[in-house]
């Protein structure tokens, strides 16, 4: 199966997924697709688990705790919600490491273009993420204070506010610079150089 | 002092960046790691900081097998930390308190030390950073920031050094003055760069490491920055053609490139 017709079936799985409101039907599916997965299955559920974990257990207990206030609180449902998620982003994990992305959308030079910027960009803040996380490992002899890693990620966030800042002007100044935006739609094209101009 | 025995290291998802890589380091020694971009000199750097773990192969330190385990160990972690340190290629990935003084102090604070107000104003004096010790680190120029990391890193007055291209952004007086306190400090160190004008300042010994991170030499620094067949193996050194009063020849010669930021 060609890379473009790989992104078209995760598509339409995605649009199916969110169609089903039976668990066990998700669950069913999540095992699977964790059989599919191959050799790598593991890694890709750990983590799909691990980036879903914060935010799928701030949501699900402020769930919960609204829920059982109002005296409507739903196992099932809160069941429902995280296997589609862990099912949704397992299947995002899965598409990236077995699809090549760039391949899939080779049939839009626009969509190339943008997939391309975005992995660049993602490459650039993986490292400078990595970055502050081994050099704050390497700065601290004993384990560091709350304080010290609450400024320690404020830094990390102003750092990565600045970058992406700063690469989006970059990238905009040239992707302009290469003809990419074209703010002279509609008028001539441009007139050949005056003779005086042309190579002899 | 520092051993390391068939190391193999990949990070997440690529090719191995270090392959097959046995190197010794004797205390005292200056050590300069050459190579070109994407060569694996940073990644050595942080194995040699205990940051990332080989996946094959043994790294120790001092005759003490340096792993995940025993970096757990916290008198061991303490030890190691505060005796080998590393200053970062990208340095504002080291700089998190809110002015110089804080930022210089931060490492002996932690270490309890009596001293470290005092150990931040003489690494600051010493870096000509006095002028801006209240100053958010943040809001200083790239080789502002590269100078408080490493008045941070000194200030703990480390055994071992570790340093990932540290006159990348250094004006020339910050390089010299790093050049000199380098060769009369007396510590180990080893350190990274793909400047090759620079790399005869900086030790007496060189490590070249080939693309693939494939150690290609080990031996005095002198013989092999006379060595250009080596240094173009290891992409250090190019060939391309020159223009001299209208004769065109072509000849290999290095480029003194800046940091790959």
């Amino acid at each position: 199966m060609t890379a473009t017709r790989w992104l078209l079936a995760y598509l339409a799985a995605v649009v199916a997924v969110t169609f089903i409101h039976e668990a066990w039907l998700l669950a069913a599916l999540l095992a699977a697709a964790l059989a599919a997965g191959g050799a790598g299955r593991w890694r890709i559920a750990r983590r799909a688990v691990l980036a879903v974990l914060t935010f799928n257990l701030t949501v699900s207990l402020g769930y919960a705790a609204v829920s059982l206030w109002q005296g409507r609180f739903s196992a099932a449902y809160l069941l429902l919600v995280n296997l589609r998620v862990v099912l949704l982003v397992y299947l995002g994990f899965w598409f990236v490491a077995r699809v090549n992305l760039l391949d899939a959308c080779r049939f839009s030079p626009t969509l190339s273009f943008v997939v391309t910027l975005a992995a660049g960009q993602i490459e650039a803040f993986a490292r400078a993420l990595r970055d502050f996380r081994l050099a704050f490992a390497s700065r601290n002899a004993a384990a560091p204070a709350l304080a010290a890693r609450a400024r320690h990620a404020a830094a990390q966030a102003g750092h990565l506010l600045d970058k992406s800042v700063c690469m989006a002007a970059e990238t905009a100044l040239a992707m302009r610079s290469r003809g990419c935006f074209d703010d002279h739609a509609g008028l001539p094209p441009p007139q050949a150089p005056p003779a005086a101009c042309k190579k002899p | 002092m520092i051993e390391l025995a068939d190391i193999r290291y990949a990070w997440p998802d690529a090719p191995p960046v270090l392959d097959g890589l046995s190197l010794g380091v004797r205390e005292g020694e200056k050590l300069v790691l050459l190579g070109a971009n994407g060569s694996g000199k940073s990644t050595l750097l942080k194995l040699m900081n205990g940051l990332v773990v080989p996946q094959a192969g043994r790294f120790s330190y001092c005759g003490e097998a340096v792993t995940p385990a025993r970096l757990k160990d916290g008198a061991f972690a303490r030890r190691f930390r505060s005796e080998v340190v590393l200053l970062f290629q990208h340095p504002e990935a080291m700089l998190f308190n809110p002015t110089v003084r804080d930022e210089v102090a931060y490492g002996p604070r932690q270490l309890g030390l009596a001293d470290a107000g005092a150990r931040a104003e003489r690494w600051m004096t010493a870096l000509d950073l006095i002028q801006l010790a209240d100053k958010a680190p943040f809001a200083l120029s790239g080789g502002q920031k590269q100078k408080v990391a490493l008045a941070a890193i000194l200030a703990l007055e480390p055994r071992v050094l570790l340093l990932d291209e540290p006159a990348a952004s250094l004006d020339p007086r910050a390089a010299g003055w790093l050049v000199d306190y380098l060769l009369d400090c007396g510590k180990t160190v080893v350190t990274s760069t793909h400047n090759l004008s620079m790399a005869s300042e900086l030790g007496e010994r060189a490590v070249v490491l080939g693309e693939g991170g494939r150690p290609l030499f080990d031996g005095p620094l002198h013989d092999a920055l006379r060595d250009h067949a080596l240094l173009e193996a290891a992409n250090l050194m190019h060939r391309h053609r020159h223009r001299h009063d209208g004769v065109e020849h072509a000849h290999t010669h290095s480029h003194d490139w800046e940091s790959s930021r």
